[in-house]
């Protein structure tokens, strides 16, 4: 399988059509969340114009490349070599900025990845 | 009939006045045609502004809430008034509201948004089933119609928004069946059309007019006797108008066979934007939402 084949934006980009339905509009425009924790749970938080809305695992999909465990495989020809890589940390701590996509519907948040300043 | 505005009584110089309320406007609508020349002479002058607390009550019918439209010309001698009820704030931006709800019934989550924004509630339909939603920047009440939205489509009720004075209320659609009309008792004029739309389904349309009921308003139902046209049986009232004038009380009611109420975004069904404020002249800022107007349109805090 080449990498392309795995793409962690593609998989994604199924689940939110999956979620949404097919045909369906996938988001109503992107924000920005933060995580307020990780253990024993993660939560994130949007801030709207008239609040703010905690999100909890069960209103979350995440990316899967941001996940611990995450497989991926590489090859390096110079070297002759390929094998798997696992991810074996989870890549959000508490304080990270995320680009954040909600379903048509509000009702489910896609976490897209971490942001950080240049 | 007495209408109050800012606590001044002006029936007597209102040549007409209407109320109104349609399925699609979670707000009821009076206009009010006030004698005001405009030389100023004969009349007392009445100071008329947006935003002013209105109060109305006539044949069991009550309306509470404020001027959302002035409307004036040199070639009349009416200034042309129009009022929503507190539902229209329900739908301004300012009264938006970003929550979260957990296994909540559809009154309790009413009652917990409405109680956010200082809004008193009155009676609220009771159902059984249970909702969880995330509203973000939702419109008040698309928030609050949410619950009975999803309650809709698993028991079938249908429900819709009323104001009582200042208190918000959710009732059953068609539940209360407000009087019979029927020829040579008390209907005016019965109109009924039948056409083919784009989709090949046919389409009614009844229209009544029948000597004034206040309870013959929007939500409700009413039977109708009236063979030539056809329309027998119940019927919903998609929009009604009620009229006063020359002495005379009658209704004009939009009449569906079929019981439908309004869907909206934040319910996550499919549908329009469901229903509105209508045309209001927005001034208020909606953060008086606790605020009530007494019986004689003068305004109170709550806890007054």
């Amino acid at each position: 399988m080449s990498m392309l084949d795995k793409n962690p934006y593609t998989e994604m980009l199924g689940i939110m059509r999956r979620v949404g339905g097919e045909g369906a509009p996938l988001s109503t425009g992107a924000v920005i969340g933060k995580v307020q924790s990780v253990t024993p749970k993660l939560k994130v938080t949007v801030k709207t114009k008239t609040g703010s809305l905690t999100l909890e695992p069960e209103d979350l999909k995440i990316n899967a490349a941001l996940k611990a465990g995450y497989q991926r495989t590489m090859s390096f020809p110079a070297a002759e070599a390929s094998g798997g890589v696992t991810l074996t940390d989870f890549a959000l701590e508490a304080g990270d900025e995320l680009l954040m996509f909600p379903s048509a519907d509000g009702q489910i948040y896609y976490i897209a990845c971490v942001l950080e300043g240049i | 009939m007495k209408l109050f505005v800012a606590g001044m009584e002006i029936t007597q110089l209102a040549s007409k006045i209407t109320t109104s309320g349609s399925k699609s406007e979670c707000a009821r609508t009076l206009t009010a045609e006030i004698l005001q020349p405009a030389d100023g002479r004969g009349v007392p002058t009445v100071p008329l502004e947006i935003g002013l607390p209105v109060v109305f009550s006539a044949d069991g019918q009550n309306f509470t809430g404020e001027v959302t439209g002035l409307s004036k010309s040199t070639n009349a001698s009416t200034i042309t008034l129009t009022a929503k009820d507190l539902g229209y704030r329900l739908t301004l931006d300012a009264n938006k509201v970003t929550t979260k709800i957990t296994k909540l019934t559809p009154q309790a989550a009413a009652a917990q948004l409405a109680s956010s924004k200082g809004v008193p509630v009155g009676d609220l339909a009771a159902c059984n089933t249970q909702f969880s939603r995330k509203f973000a920047d939702v419109k008040l009440y698309d928030a609050i119609m949410a619950g009975y939205i999803l309650d809709s489509e698993q028991t079938g009720k249908k429900y819709y928004l009323i104001m009582d004075g200042t208190n918000m209320c959710i009732r059953e659609r068609g539940k209360v069946v407000a009087t019979t009309i029927e020829a040579k008792v008390n209907l005016i004029v019965a109109s009924f059309s039948e056409t083919i739309n784009n989709k090949g389904e046919t389409e009614r349309k009844g229209t009544i007019q029948n000597l004034g009921n206040a309870k013959c308003i929007t939500g409700n139902a009413v039977k109708v006797v009236e063979p030539y046209t056809g329309m027998v049986g119940l019927f919903y009232i998609d929009s009604d108008t009620h009229t006063w004038q020359n002495g005379i009380y009658t209704n004009k009611l939009t009449l569906a066979w079929e019981n439908t109420m309004a869907s909206t975004k934040a319910a996550g069904t499919a549908g329009g934007s469901g229903r509105s404020s209508g045309d209001s002249g927005s001034t208020d800022d909606g953060t008086a939402l606790n605020t009530w107007i007494g019986p004689d349109g003068t305004i109170h805090k709550f806890g007054e």
